[in-house]
């Protein structure tokens, strides 16, 4: 078992953010998360991703309780979850080499890694993950000298070089044109099941999610509306997820987009 | 109440300043060879005397820096002002000025050289690439003739020692020494005198090593437009000072003198081809 | 199967850069005679905290207090006294030389050739101007006319005045030039396209650049009394030369809140510009300010018998610069050089571990306490750092060095910590996330970022301290100040003619090396 929450709930100032959540992921298992705006997935995602602690419920992330392990055991377990952003985290005058080298800091040891950013000695490793997503020629390059749809491969690159078992992307694809969204998901897809990880995946497009997934998650005001197969998502279920949101959504999503674009890398 | 005070302690001040804009002063002022605050409480006594001898208001001017005292001579700021050999021959050089009187014990004075006792030297060769301080630059017992004396031995000082230093003041130096500072220093023997007598060098850590053969040093010298008559007068004021007679005997105590004789330029003429010698006068 | 990677294309650059630094760096160890060993050995860490206990209790005498309240005054009255004197020097001289007024620049016009000389001329001037440190200017006018508070006055109006008067220039420069430029095709004159055109929008930045002037004047001010220009640190001068401790602590404390107190009122200030007639108020309470200087000050200038006439004489004096000395002007420069670049470096290592606990990365507890230490280390000047620093390890450039760092490391440890702070947490916190520890996340989250960021600070001020350790000397740290001090000393006039003219050399090609090496980066 990828993930399992059970009741989970989050509150974070005194907002309810998630309530009563109760998902789980099998190994291997690749899933897409939709719904408005504001209605958690991103939220959802970092309580996987141990970014948050439950407030009540509990969860399970490969196995363990991330929150009863010591922090050596945290960290560990951390090694092995690889998160996508929607604007990718990477400093800008940091070299491509070394953003994707910064995949397995959680797996080496602090000397190595200061040693590395000197003398970065996987080059190999990290070039292998660079050409699968299309970049191998930018291997010496600067962050901030590449395009926002290259910074995020960049990014997922970083993921493929963790070699992580239970993949996150939240809306990994929101701030690159339609052609390459579709490479990109389908590159994640390929990805996870090569290296057999578990994929859950936030996306803000419900035709991607419905094009590529096997199970769309519909998520709400905290909560989880639907949790199907794909075959059985109507046209019916989907508006009733997006009512009354749909329209205020798709102009706000972009222009955020936009703004952490510029403040970043 | 306090602020009070003082702002009409300041009022009066500058009142009187005012008033006595007119008046006669006689402006004195002498090279800080001490700290600023020995220097007022070695002049005060001189100072009474003065006025009452003149019969004119005198005025003490304090000042930090050597040179300015010769600058102040030599443009006429001050009238009167205690100089070192050095700062004599400066001020002499650069405008006219007038020796008037010098201390007995200046016609034969003599420079220090003392050392820190943890270096354990025993002679100036010792001191080989040890650190080194003068007095002020401007200095003649503290600077230029322990130099002109160094040469003599065929030391010189900047290639000699590890470092040069000036320490601004005779009394600094001894400071300085004592606290390990600097390795070694020199300075004024009268100074030194005065700080042993009151107990203030300690023997554990300050050793002296050397002293200089005699030369000229200290004058009283006035500004060379002065009226002659109150040159004389001036003159005649500091020669009749008297040991015999208890309140003048402090005066002369103060200022480390058994009793005033009077000087000419020519005394200093081997200060002069000294510094000449030493280089410090290009 | 991995595929061969290419080796890193900087990698032969980056090694060069590394090496040429640490070469350039490794002669500044004998030249400034700055032993670091002497810092880790337990008998030297005895002295100094035998010389740091000196210092305790601080001196509490009425008498000592009353005299450090009057100069304390005196200080603040010359600092201001002195900026008044530079606005006057400076806002003329700006007018004069503003590109933003000329008229090939608001129309297309060509320009005279004689008015471009004068241009000229005047600028040449400004850099004489500020390119001599203002505690140089203080120690010739000390030695050309007389000791006090006047010299201190005109020092900063002299050196500060060739500061303003560019730095207003740029400031017109850098306004919108449609209004002007308008203005000037309706047929307006100079004056009038500034006052209808550029003063408006730009008075603002004018006044805040002022007010901050006013800050650094002040600073200035301090320690004019080093080279007998009067205020507290003729008073500091005087107690380190006799070691006493307790005074001494008195005089810093006295500092730090003088430092203090000037930077909440220049940040007042900034706020009252915000405000309407914001900067009449301000305007008004400058006047009022400089007038109530000059009221303190005057009986004092009277008094001193301070001689301009002197002035044009000693000025003759200066000709002609001594030529015979280059071997000491070279060794004099080079050891200016080697002071500030350890300092920097120094400063460098210091500021970047004390910016990580003043960015409150190990708790509030340590973040006061490192904040605290930054604001002193800053907080007292570098002059006067040096003076302290003459007595703990010797006189000597290795003085110097120490001087510098204590002082920069305090500077961009501020700026240090602004950035930590200012930096976005994402990155690190998706590293963490992926299970990296505390030191790996920082060093692979926002350290590029910001290490870059804190090489162009630490170079910008390495720029500022070149010019700084041309100043040490005068209280014995070193460096070209040093062989000055003694010149005037002796009065050697035409040797401390060629002094100064090493020094403005100096400044003016530091400045254009960092103008082109900021242009090269933008």
């Amino acid at each position: 078992m990828s993930l399992l929450f059970d009741n989970t709930s989050l509150e974070l100032g005194g907002n309810t953010i998630l309530r009563d959540i109760r998902l789980e992921l099998a190994s291997g298992e690749q899933a897409a998360l939709i719904g408005p705006s504001g209605a958690g997935k991103t939220s959802l995602l970092l309580l996987a991703a141990t970014r948050y602690r439950p407030s009540s419920g509990s969860l399970s992330v490969l196995g363990d309780n991330p929150w009863h392990l010591s922090a050596r055991w945290l960290r560990r377990l951390r090694s092995r979850i690889g998160m996508v952003y929607q604007s990718p985290p990477l400093p800008a005058r940091q070299r491509v080499i070394h953003a994707v080298a910064a995949g397995r800091l959680g797996q080496s040891g602090t000397l190595a890694a200061l040693r590395r950013l000197l003398w970065p000695d996987d080059g190999a490793a990290i070039q292998d993950c660079l050409q699968r997503v299309d970049l191998a020629d930018k291997l010496w390059q600067r962050c901030d000298q590449l395009s926002g749809g290259q910074r995020q491969r960049v990014g997922i690159a970083r993921v493929l070089y963790q070699q992580a078992q239970l993949l996150l992307a939240d809306e990994p694809v929101s701030a690159l044109d339609p052609r390459l969204a579709e490479d990109t998901i389908r590159l994640l897809l390929a990805e996870a099941s090569a290296s057999e990880a578990s994929l859950l995946v936030s996306l803000h497009s419900v035709e991607l999610a419905l094009a590529y997934f096997p199970r769309i998650i519909g998520v709400r005001d905290g909560q989880i509306m639907f949790d199907l197969p794909r075959e059985q998502v109507h046209p019916g279920v989907v508006s009733a997820l997006y009512a009354d949101e749909r329209l205020a959504e798709s102009v706000a999503q972009p222009a955020h987009a936009a703004i952490s674009q510029g403040l970043r890398c | 109440m306090k602020t009070l005070k003082l702002s009409l302690a300041t009022a009066l001040l500058a009142l009187s300043a005012l008033a006595s804009a007119e008046e006669a002063v006689l402006k004195v002022s002498a090279i800080p060879d001490e700290a600023p605050t020995e220097l007022q409480r070695k002049f005060a006594p001189l100072g009474q005397y003065l006025e009452k001898e003149l019969g004119m208001k005198v005025q003490f001017v304090p000042v930090t820096d050597y040179a300015a005292v010769v600058t102040a001579l030599n443009s006429d700021k001050i009238d009167l002002a205690w100089l070192g050999g050095f700062t004599f021959v400066q001020a002499s050089l650069h405008g006219k000025v007038v020796p008037l009187v010098q201390r007995e014990e200046d016609s034969k004075f003599t420079s220090k050289f003392i050392v820190n006792a943890a270096v354990g030297a025993k002679s100036l060769k010792d001191l080989k690439g040890k650190s080194f301080a003068f007095g002020s630059a401007s200095s003649t017992s503290g600077h230029l003739m322990p130099r002109y004396f160094l040469q003599k031995e065929g030391i010189k000082p900047e290639t000699f020692f590890k470092n040069v230093a000036y320490s601004g003041a005779h009394d600094a130096t001894v400071a300085w020494v004592a606290s390990g500072k600097v390795d070694a220093g020199a300075l004024n023997a009268s100074v030194w005198d005065k700080l042993v007598e009151s107990g203030k060098v300690d023997g554990s850590k300050v050793k002296l090593l050397a002293t200089t053969p005699p030369f000229y040093d200290y004058n009283w010298t006035v500004r060379g437009n002065l009226e002659k008559k109150l040159q004389e007068r001036i003159s005649a004021a500091f020669l009749k000072l008297d040991p015999k007679k208890p309140d003048q005997k402090a005066i002369l105590d103060l200022q480390r003198a058994s009793r005033f004789i009077p000087t000419k330029a020519d005394n200093y003429k081997g200060i002069e081809s000294a510094a000449e010698t030493a280089g410090l006068l290009k | 199967m991995l595929s061969p990677h290419p080796r890193d294309p900087a990698r032969w650059p980056r090694l060069f850069t590394l090496l040429l630094g640490l070469l350039l760096l490794a002669p500044s160890f004998p030249l400034t005679q700055f032993n670091p060993a002497t810092l880790a050995n337990p008998d030297s860490w005895h002295t100094m905290a035998g010389f740091v206990a000196g210092f305790f209790p601080p001196s509490l005498q009425s008498s000592f207090l009353h005299d450090v309240a009057r100069e304390t005054i005196t200080t603040l009255a010359s600092a201001t006294a002195g900026i008044a004197l530079a606005i006057l020097l400076g806002a003329p001289l700006a007018f004069a030389t503003t590109r933003a007024l000329e008229r090939q620049a608001l129309a297309a016009e060509r320009a005279s050739a004689s008015m471009e000389g004068v241009k000229s001329l005047l600028r040449g001037l400004m850099v004489i101007l500020r390119g001599i440190p203002e505690i140089v200017w203080a120690l010739l006018f000390v030695r050309a006319a007389g000791l006090g508070s006047l010299p201190a006055v005109l020092a900063i109006g002299l050196a500060y005045g060739g500061m303003l008067g560019k730095v207003y220039a740029e400031i017109l420069e850098s306004q919108p030039r449609e209004l002007a430029a308008a203005l000037h095709l309706q047929g307006a004159s100079r004056w009038q396209c500034l006052l209808y055109g550029l003063w408006p929008q730009a008075l603002p930045e004018l006044l805040s650049y002022s007010v901050y002037r006013w800050e650094c004047a002040i600073r200035a001010s301090a320690v004019m009394g080093f080279v007998g220009a009067g205020g507290v640190g003729q008073l500091l001068d005087t107690s380190l030369k006799m070691l006493n401790g307790g005074e001494v602590s008195t005089l810093l404390l006295v500092f730090l809140l003088l430092v203090n107190l000037t930077e909440g009122l220049s940040l007042l200030s900034r706020h009252a510009l915000e405000r309407p007639r914001g900067g009449v108020y301000l305007l008004g309470s400058g006047i009022v300010a400089v007038v109530a200087s000059v009221q303190w000050l005057l009986p004092g200038w009277r008094d001193s018998g301070f001689d301009l006439s002197a002035i044009p004489r000693f000025i003759h004096d200066f000709f002609l610069p001594d030529g015979s000395m280059l071997a000491e002007l070279a060794h004099g420069t080079l050891e200016t050089l080697a002071m500030s670049a350890l300092g920097t470096v120094l400063a460098f290592v210091a500021a970047a571990m004390l910016a990580m606990p003043a960015a409150g990365r190990f708790g509030s507890l340590l973040k006061l306490a490192s904040r605290l230490l930054l604001n002193l280390l800053r907080g007292v000047p570098d002059l006067l750092w040096a003076s302290i620093a003459v007595l703990a390890v010797g006189l000597g450039p290795a003085a110097g060095v120490l001087a510098l760092a204590l002082h920069t490391a305090g500077v961009l440890g501020r700026l240090f910590a602004e950035t930590l702070e200012n930096a976005d947490p994402a990155a690190e916190q998706a590293l963490r996330l992926a299970g990296a520890g505390r030191v790996q996340a920082f060093s692979y989250g926002p350290l590029p970022a910001i290490f870059s960021q804190w090489v162009a600070y630490t170079l910008y001020r390495w720029e500022n301290n070149i010019r700084i350790a041309t100043v040490l000397g005068i209280v014995g740290a070193g460096g070209l100040g040093q062989q000055l001090y003694l010149a005037l000393s002796l009065f050697q006039q035409h040797k401390a003619a060629s002094l100064i003219i090493a020094m403005l050399l100096l400044s003016w090609l530091v400045e254009q090396l960092s103008r082109a090496w900021r242009q090269h980066m933008a």
